[in-house]
């Protein structure tokens, strides 16, 4: 024993040997400890930024196919502003036809008659023959539609069908998107290297199939009143349909217009107004009529939940379609110290975090309006009971003191 | 973790202990051979021990304040987070996008707790850093001479029973509670922010220098050792996010 201290202390560099030793393994340890908690607080930061970032990608899906809904209704309201235009441009043809070759038969008389009595009839005369061209132009013009009438009605039942397309589009996408968009935010999550995530509640649409009327509000007061007259016009078969009360019970009667035609001008709204307002009228009103499919067919918007057919917004019902546009992720990730791992054991086995996303409208709450977004906002859903009871499915351990450690600061 | 480092500088004492044991045995024994010598290298070990511990104290200290420092970025974070998504709110009086900056600001609470329980990790149970007020803890009046040790009550509401060493966990929320401090801007129009535009969010911390001799040589004050709350380091981190309060009809 004391031969060995006697070496021990005749070699001094022993010593210095010795005090390296310790001190490399304090620092070792004082090293591993800023590593690890360095590395346990990126995670944290990592993973509340991957669940903001999968909540956001995941709940646009659902702004997206909202936007696309709308785009549909908003593209549905003008092919059927445009079919009724078509349909009245029949009834123009046909009637303008025979009038034009009336006025023009009258016209042609009075260029001839006017003539034989002094002043009043070269008057007359003028009258009839300046009118003259004008008529038989007139006259080539409703001929011309009178002859494409096939092609009207070709271009009107192709755009029946656009409607009905528009439509199936709008119902694959209320089905399809929010299955897509949990599938993004789960490859986000993922992608940003969470170990799991789950949103809540499971996405869905919150649009439904209504029926064909619920198109004739918005088609009427889509028309702009910066529209040229004739176009117009195109609108006005909807009069049928009160924009306060709904579809009218009473329609406009089909004119006489054998007593009314050599009275009314070429060009009067009443023309072939009338025509049309009935046929359109009573489809608004949801009832079968004319040559058109049945109303259980035709083409019909997907609209909001709850929304009002007048005004499409601003009811109780909507306030909580608004409730229901509100998503909160979870994602997860395993604490695992990357230096002396089983030195440094993290009591809790998972990095938690959470993040609320919404969809909204800035500009008006309905399906007509392009304008759905998507923000993030303070998570409120953590604290119903309904998540607690989903949240055992994560692997954050005791939600409880996931609420209580994070108190729904944001 | 600490528990290792203790260990660890038990483990060098005692390796020094026993060479000075051995030093004087040897010494007592073969005091007539190369005695000068010997005694010249012991002389030298009490001279460099000290120093030597110091240094190795003070690496310590400082380790634990980048180890602060991190865990206050995180904080910072925390807190802009919170803000962006607290200022769009409408709370208590404060109208969305509107914030009130003062004690009565609710919005400011929520973000303060936000940073407040990041810096949970980092700081010390409460009772550990009111010892530090030596007069006081002589006196033995600690809930009477302070009144922030009261907010341990109100802390416990919201940490309530969860952990399973609760006590320690809200010791420590109250102290990260009452020396985290927020500051809020960004840019405004008539005294409410602005949708879409950044704010940025700056957490003060006090942090609590708790390795002994080392730590005067990080605090603030020099004199906080005498009883005047003892040696702290403010700690100040920002982070600068976007405002999620864009408008919303309904």
């Amino acid at each position: 024993m004391i031969t060995r201290i006697r070496l021990f202390h005749r070699d001094e560099r022993g010593q210095i040997i010795y005090i390296t030793v310790v001190s490399v393994v304090v620092f070792l340890s004082l090293a591993a400890l800023i590593i690890n908690s360095g590395n346990a607080v990126t995670r944290k930061l990592e993973t509340q930024n991957a669940v903001d970032a999968a909540a956001v990608s995941g709940v646009t899906w659902i702004a997206r196919g909202m936007n696309i809904i709308s785009m549909n209704n908003v593209a549905m309201t003008e092919v059927l502003a445009l079919t009724i235009i078509l349909d009245a441009l029949n009834d123009t043809g046909r009637i303008g036809y025979d009038r034009a070759v009336v006025l023009e038969a009258l016209a042609q008389a009075a260029c001839n008659l006017g003539a034989l009595v002094p002043v009043v009839g070269w008057a007359i005369s003028a009258v009839g023959c300046a009118d003259l061209p004008l008529l038989q132009y007139a006259k080539l013009v409703f001929e011309g539609i009178k002859a494409s009438k096939g092609a009207i009605d070709g271009a009107k039942t192709a755009l029946w069908g656009m409607l009905s397309t528009l439509e199936a589009i709008s119902e694959a996408v209320t089905i399809g998107f929010p299955g897509v968009g949990y599938a993004e935010a789960t490859r986000i999550g993922q992608q940003n290297r969470a170990e799991g995530f789950v949103m809540y509640p499971p996405f869905s649409m919150p649009a439904e199939r209504r029926d064909f009327s619920d198109l004739c509000h918005p088609t009427y007061v889509g028309s702009p009143s910066s529209y040229p007259k004739p176009l117009q016009r195109g609108y006005q078969p909807l009069l049928g349909y009160d924009p306060d009360e709904g579809p009218l019970l009473k329609f406009r009667k089909p004119v006489n217009w054998g007593l009314l035609l050599p009275m009314v001008a070429i060009f009067s709204p009443n023309l072939f107004k009338d025509q049309t307002e009935t046929r359109f009228g009573e489809l608004c009103q949801g009832s079968s009529s004319g040559d058109y499919s049945s109303p259980q067919s035709s083409p019909a918007p997907f609209l909001l939940k709850g929304a009002q057919r007048s005004t499409n917004r601003s009811t109780e019902q909507l306030a909580s379609v608004k409730k229901e546009l509100n998503y909160l992720g979870i994602a997860w990730r395993a604490t695992e110290s990357i230096f002396m791992q089983a030195r440094f054991i993290n009591p809790q086995r998972y990095v938690c975090a959470y993040g609320q996303a919404r969809v909204f409208n800035s500009t008006s709450f309905d399906l007509f309006t392009q304008d759905w977004r998507v923000k993030l906002v303070k998570a409120d859903l953590l604290d119903t009971d309904q998540l607690a009871r989903f949240t055992m499915a994560t692997n954050c351990g005791n939600l409880s003191l996931m609420v209580a450690t994070s108190l729904g600061n944001h | 973790m600490y528990v290792i480092f203790i260990w660890l500088l038990a483990g060098s004492l005692f390796f020094f202990l026993r060479l000075f044991w051995a030093l004087g045995s040897r010494q007592r024994e073969m005091r007539s051979s190369c005695m000068g010598e010997e005694a010249a290298s012991a002389l030298e070990f009490t001279l460099v021990f000290p120093l030597f511990l110091m240094i190795i104290l003070i690496i310590w200290q400082l380790l634990l304040l980048v180890n602060a420092s991190q865990v206050v970025s995180y904080a910072a974070f925390s807190a802009v987070r919170s803000a962006i998504v607290v200022i769009p709110m409408k709370l208590g009086s404060e109208g969305p996008n509107q914030f009130i900056g003062d004690g009565s600001s609710q919005k400011k609470a929520t973000i303060q707790q936000a940073a407040a329980i990041a810096c949970t990790p980092i700081s010390p149970p409460i009772s550990e850093w009111a010892k530090s007020y030596g007069f006081l803890s002589g006196m033995g009046s600690l809930t009477g001479g302070l009144g922030g040790l009261g907010d341990i009550a109100s802390l416990s509401v919201l940490v309530g029973s969860a952990g399973l060493n609760a006590p320690r966990a809200l010791q420590k929320a109250s102290y990260a509670g009452q020396f985290t401090n927020v500051e809020v801007s960004g840019s405004t129009e008539q005294g409410s922010f602005l949708e879409n535009a950044p704010i940025t969010v700056k957490v003060e911390h006090r942090f609590f220098l708790n390795v002994p001799y080392a730590n005067r040589f990080f605090s603030d004050s020099l004199f906080a050792g005498l009883g005047l709350g003892g040696y702290q380091r403010t700690l100040t981190a920002q982070y600068t996010l976007v405002n999620e309060g864009q408008k919303e009809v309904l």
